[in-house]
């Protein structure tokens, strides 16, 4: 998409309001409320490069972002609201590339906090909605951003590519907290966020290759993480995720809102994915099953590995479900864990060998539980602002992100 | 209390139903996202209001013929009431209660015989579960409460939605209307300003049934079942059930 000379001189500014030689146009910082009345005005003011800086307050507007290589940031994660008041349908519609939020608060829209999308652009009298290779949204950042309270999700990556989401957090969403949905290749990176009492923590629909979920917080859901296929949208199947060195707990909640036809009680669950691999994860206190692989939407799990996790305390801590074991290559090794279905897994379906399971373990989908409206869902509390908020230089999303290296993650230390 | 809809005021505004299913016109175009959303949002927008009047048209073929009902649908209990106008077979229902586990309907033609198992009872009906599949009404009534949601739709999934589209600006009952093609075989008409559903039309597979409804008075609506005492379990009484046509 658009590249501008200004860019890559943007990256290395050390203060906001320097001036780039290669380009004789200037870094802008404007200013809301001081300068524009309302974000989308100051938005739509931007040019690539701008930094749109929120004061304090309550901001109740629905913000639109076509400008390329943008970022928004509040200067105070809790006390820069954007409040949609149950009316305004989401807090942050991006559809230009290289755009990063940071530092603010989203809640109480009716359907999303924040929304990157490739389908929300015109091209030419089409609306094309791929998220494969050229048909998506290039470049997005959500960084120490709360969503709360939001009617769908609370932050929502759709049909977009090279993006990170970082320091977030996300909470009483009736359906997902964090979600990236078909892309391929996605190209992201989700860490250092927290997800809970949602619906589902993270949910991956068809987001694929280059998928990374890693050392962050998903409790209190009623379905923790699960990449998977649906044929509700393009791209299926889901393929290559990696989910690691996440904290995983009490994903049974009965007081989170509550999705239709949704889970209830996993920790993490892959249903109907290819070649992901679920590794050094701590996995706790799910009613169902700790971690499990089954098919879902006709899509039977292949090659996908379970490794290293530390799996305890759940009504099955591993288990593999609803679909033929011999013929799939998905395989469990190196787990610390109590109960799993199959009995003895990493015996009938080791990394290190064929597997040894001609039977089909039938899966009966847990009771569906009522839940509470999830505008009752009470406030996070306070979260850690962006360091140096004021001053920190712009940092667009531009290539892919930095991906985690797997020799250097860890299992959570405690629960 | 309602007004009756009139056979020919049910075919003329069936006949301004051409559109449902139809060819697309050429002014129709892709949605905007912002357009997705009203339509993501819509039947979430009925279940928050609580309920509201409804008047439904719905052609229903040679065997029953034409049918309107007119009522109101609670969308929180999904608890239905209405009165029942044209058909073409005997003993015709008049007035029908619904929810998801039964269907009471007064069939007045049919006293006599009511009177001779509960012949005390004040405007007796008879009770029996619904069927979607051999009843026409049964069908839209389903309709009717299954026009809501508990939570929006996603959006991004509208925008790729294959046959939906914005097809027009509109004015009915002197409200601004947004008119969008909602899949193959339907059409919403939203309020342009209250973003509630003004119309639904929709028709059946093979494109031979156009129904409409229009929604008013959004609202809590406050309804209950015919007292224990004036129902009879069409289950319990087989002769009963013989006197009563499959559709509608």
């Amino acid at each position: 998409m658009r590249r501008s000379p200004i860019v890559l001189c943007v990256i290395l500014l050390g203060g906001l309001l320097s001036s780039c030689g290669a380009d004789t146009s200037e870094t802008r910082t404007l200013l809301v409320p001081e300068k524009y009345t309302t974000i989308q005005q100051a938005v739509d003011e931007a040019r690539s490069g701008d930094l749109v800086l929120i004061s304090p307050g309550v901001y109740h507007e629905s913000v639109k972002i076509d400008r390329d290589e943008i970022v928004v940031r509040g200067l105070d994660r809790n006390e820069v609201v954007i409040d949609g008041q149950d009316d305004l349908m989401n807090g942050f519609e991006v559809s230009s590339d290289s755009v990063a939020i940071e530092n603010l608060t989203v809640k109480s829209f009716r359907q999303n906090g924040i929304i990157f999308s490739g389908a929300l652009r015109e091209r030419g009298n089409e609306y094309d909605a791929y998220g494969s290779e050229s048909k998506s949204l290039e470049g997005y950042r959500v960084s120490y951003v709360t969503s709360y309270n939001n009617g769908l999700y609370g932050i929502y990556a759709f049909a977009s590519k090279n993006g990170q989401i970082d320091h977030s957090y996300a909470s009483g969403h009736p359906d997902s907290g964090l979600y990236v949905g078909q892309c391929k290749p996605c190209n992201v990176v989700v860490r250092s966020s927290v997800a809970e009492n949602n619906a589902i923590g993270y949910y991956g629909t068809n987001a694929s290759t280059n998928v990374w979920v890693v050392e962050s917080v998903f409790r209190g859901n009623r379905l923790g993480i699960t990449p998977n296929s649906q044929d509700a949208e393009m791209l299926s199947p889901q393929q290559g995720a990696t989910i690691a060195a996440n904290l995983v707990i009490d994903n049974d909640n009965r007081n989170a809102p509550v999705i239709p036809k949704g889970f209830f009680g996993g920790g993490i669950v892959v249903g109907g994915g290819l070649s992901n691999l679920v590794t050094k994860n701590k996995v706790s206190g799910h009613s169902w099953a700790g971690i499990a692989i089954m098919p879902i939407s006709r899509v039977l799990p292949m090659k996908n590995r379970i490794t290293e996790n530390d799996v305890n305390g759940n009504g099955i801590d591993l288990a593999f479900i609803g679909a033929p074991a011999d013929v799939l290559e998905n395989c469990f090794s190196g787990n610390r864990f109590k109960t799993s279905s199959p009995k003895k897994i990493e015996e009938i379906l080791p990394c290190s060998s064929a597997a040894n399971l001609k039977e089909t373990l039938p899966y009966k989908q847990p009771a569906e539980l009522d839940g509470p409206n999830y505008r009752e869902i009470v406030a996070p509390p306070r979260q850690k602002n962006m360091p140096n908020a004021h001053k920190a230089p712009l940092n667009l999303p531009i290539g892919e992100p930095q991906y985690p290296s797997i020799a250097e993650l860890a299992v959570p230390a405690t629960k | 209390m309602l007004r009756r809809l009139g056979r020919l005021s049910i075919f003329s505004v069936l006949l301004f139903c051409a559109a449902c299913g139809g060819a697309k016109s050429e002014s129709e175009r892709p949605l905007t996202l912002d357009e997705a959303s009203l339509l993501a949002d819509v039947l979430w927008r009925n279940h928050e209001s609580g309920g509201a009047h409804y008047r439904l048209v719905a052609r229903s073929g040679t065997v029953s013929g034409d049918i309107a009902i007119e009522g109101d649908i609670d969308w929180i209990k999904h608890l239905g009431y209405g009165k029942v106008s044209g058909g073409t077979q005997p003993n015709p229902v008049v007035e029908v209660w619904w929810d998801a586990n039964s269907v009471a309907e007064w069939r007045p033609s049919l006293e006599d015989e009511v009177r001779e198992i509960l012949p005390n009872a004040q405007n007796p009906v008879l009770l029996r579960k619904p069927d979607q599949v051999k009843r026409r009404l049964d069908q839209l009534l389903a309709i009717i409460v299954g026009l809501s949601g508990t939570m929006p739709e996603n959006a991004q999934l509208i925008l790729q939605k294959a046959d939906t589209s914005f097809m027009r600006t509109d004015v009915l009952r002197n409200k601004p209307a947004l008119v969008f093609r909602f899949g193959k075989k339907s059409i919403y008409w939203i309020d342009k300003e209250e973003k509630t559903l003004l119309r639904f039309e929709g028709n059946s597979s093979t494109g031979q049934f156009p129904i409409i409804i229009d929604f008013q008075d959004f609202g809590p609506k406050v309804l209950t079942f015919p007292k224990t005492a004036s129902v009879i379990k069409l289950s319990e009484h087989k002769e009963l059930t013989e006197l009563i046509p499959v559709s509608p």
